[in-house]
């Protein structure tokens, strides 16, 4: 169990989060909100890459993956070496093939990541997340851009892929959440802004 | 082409206008001698002395200034420490370093510091902007992996930094050239292409001075040309596109 605590984050003139808490289980959590609600700063203090002002992270484990908003793929090098940047010596061939080829993308792994399509980036960024065998798994509107018939495979794949882990999906859909997490949360709910 | 070619016969022209050998000699002339050098065995020994000592300066500075940046794009003490030195060294006429050299070195290894010298602040410089412009969200997905340093620096520094680092090659490699035969001239160490430059001055032998020049342009624009290829290629074949 992953635990946010009494998370605090004010930027210069604006207080964005107050007192957030929120227990993360194993299973998909679903966090919604409107735009500019906090979300993705509140993700950012669970990956680490923010302070807050006030509140602890607990029990963050060892290995976590996160799909970003955006891509975050490197656009001169292959899709292989893409991957084989956060695998390291874990990488496979066939694991890479095969997960590719679940999220629909056949051959793409001596493209280089800056010729695909925008789609295909945003499949390629969630495989680099689903291959990494983490405890903990953040994603951040992960299927934004995805053509429909696409974002149902896709989330099929997520599905199976969460099987053990802690995953933290943030959306504005809420069919995403309704089909894929145990619980969602609002954050207007637990943010104790007034 | 045709832009060399039209300045060739501008050249030309103006040679026969003026028709003062010494003063300015004609290309017709010039490759004449340097078919007369091409046969002559000193000339290639002059030119072996030569490379070898701006290439292995060249090598040196290279290595220390790539060195160095990496360096300084992780420890901001040691980019503040290093700033006045580069200025230093960049804003100081190259003629003040080679007197200077000659007092603590022998002639015979004054190209090897000069171009040492000239190359690792433009090297030093390049990288380390080219270091600071890495994608800070591909550095947030690294941490956020936990990819180690060297391969964080292999696989997203590397790419960010190809631009600056062939700029810097391509700089670097002519100004070693000009600074280090510059340094040759002024220390004239024996059986260098400097003193060969220097002997055609004071022999006032205009066509070895035009064909001892291009010589320096061609073998300089040759190592451009291929430094610059090889580190192309070297890059096609690591990103897998290749």
């Amino acid at each position: 169990m992953i635990e946010l605590a009494g998370i605090s984050k004010r930027y210069p003139g604006k207080d964005v989060l107050k007192n957030v808490s929120l227990r993360l289980d194993e299973g998909i959590t679903c966090l919604m909100g409107a735009s500019g609600a906090g979300k993705t700063t509140l993700l950012r203090i669970l990956l680490g890459l923010e302070t807050a002002d006030a509140g602890q992270v607990l029990h963050v484990p060892p290995r976590v993956a996160a799909v970003f908003q955006e891509d975050r793929l490197v656009e001169s090098l292959t899709v292989r070496k893409n991957l084989q940047l956060t695998l390291g010596g874990e990488y496979s061939e066939a694991r890479a093939n095969a997960c590719l080829v679940e999220l629909g993308l056949d051959n793409v792994l001596d493209s280089a990541a800056g010729t695909l399509s925008g789609g295909m980036k945003r499949r390629v960024a969630l495989s680099r997340a689903l291959l990494h065998d983490a405890q903990l798994l953040v994603m951040d509107e992960p299927f934004k851009g995805l053509d429909e018939a696409m974002k149902w495979r896709v989330m099929d794949a997520v599905k199976r892929h969460a099987d053990g882990k802690t995953v933290l999906l943030v959306t504005h859909a809420a069919e995403e959440g309704a089909y894929l997490a145990a619980r969602t949360v609002r954050l207007e709910e637990i943010n104790r802004l007034i | 082409m045709a832009a060399v070619l039209f300045w060739v016969l501008i050249w030309q022209a103006a040679a026969m206008a003026l028709h003062q050998p010494l003063l300015l000699s004609s290309p017709v002339r010039v490759v004449q001698r340097l078919f007369v050098l091409l046969r002559d065995a000193a000339f290639y020994r002059a030119v072996g002395f030569t490379l070898v000592r701006i290439m292995g300066g060249f090598a040196l500075g290279f290595v220390l200034g790539a060195a160095l940046a990496v360096l300084s794009s992780r420890v901001r003490t040691v980019e503040y420490l290093l700033r006045p030195l580069v200025v230093t060294v960049k804003s100081v006429p190259v003629a003040s370093f080679i007197i200077l050299a000659l007092i603590w070195l022998s002639a015979r290894h004054l190209s090897v510091f000069i171009s040492f010298l000239m190359v690792l602040p433009i090297v030093y410089q390049n990288l380390l902007e080219g270091l600071k412009a890495t994608d800070r969200q591909l550095l947030e997905m690294a941490r956020v992996y936990r990819v180690p340093w060297a391969r964080r620096l292999v696989y997203i520094h590397l790419p960010c930094v190809k631009p600056y680092l062939l700029s810097a090659l391509s700089l670097s490699l002519g100004m070693s050239w000009k600074s280090g035969v510059a340094a040759e001239v002024i220390g004239i160490p024996m059986g260098s292409v400097g003193e060969q430059l220097y002997q055609a001055k004071v022999y006032l032998d205009a066509s070895g001075l035009f064909a001892w020049t291009l010589v320096i342009v061609c073998i300089s624009a040759a190592f451009e040309k291929a430094a610059l290829a090889l580190v192309r290629y070297a890059f096609a074949r690591w990103e897998g596109l290749k």
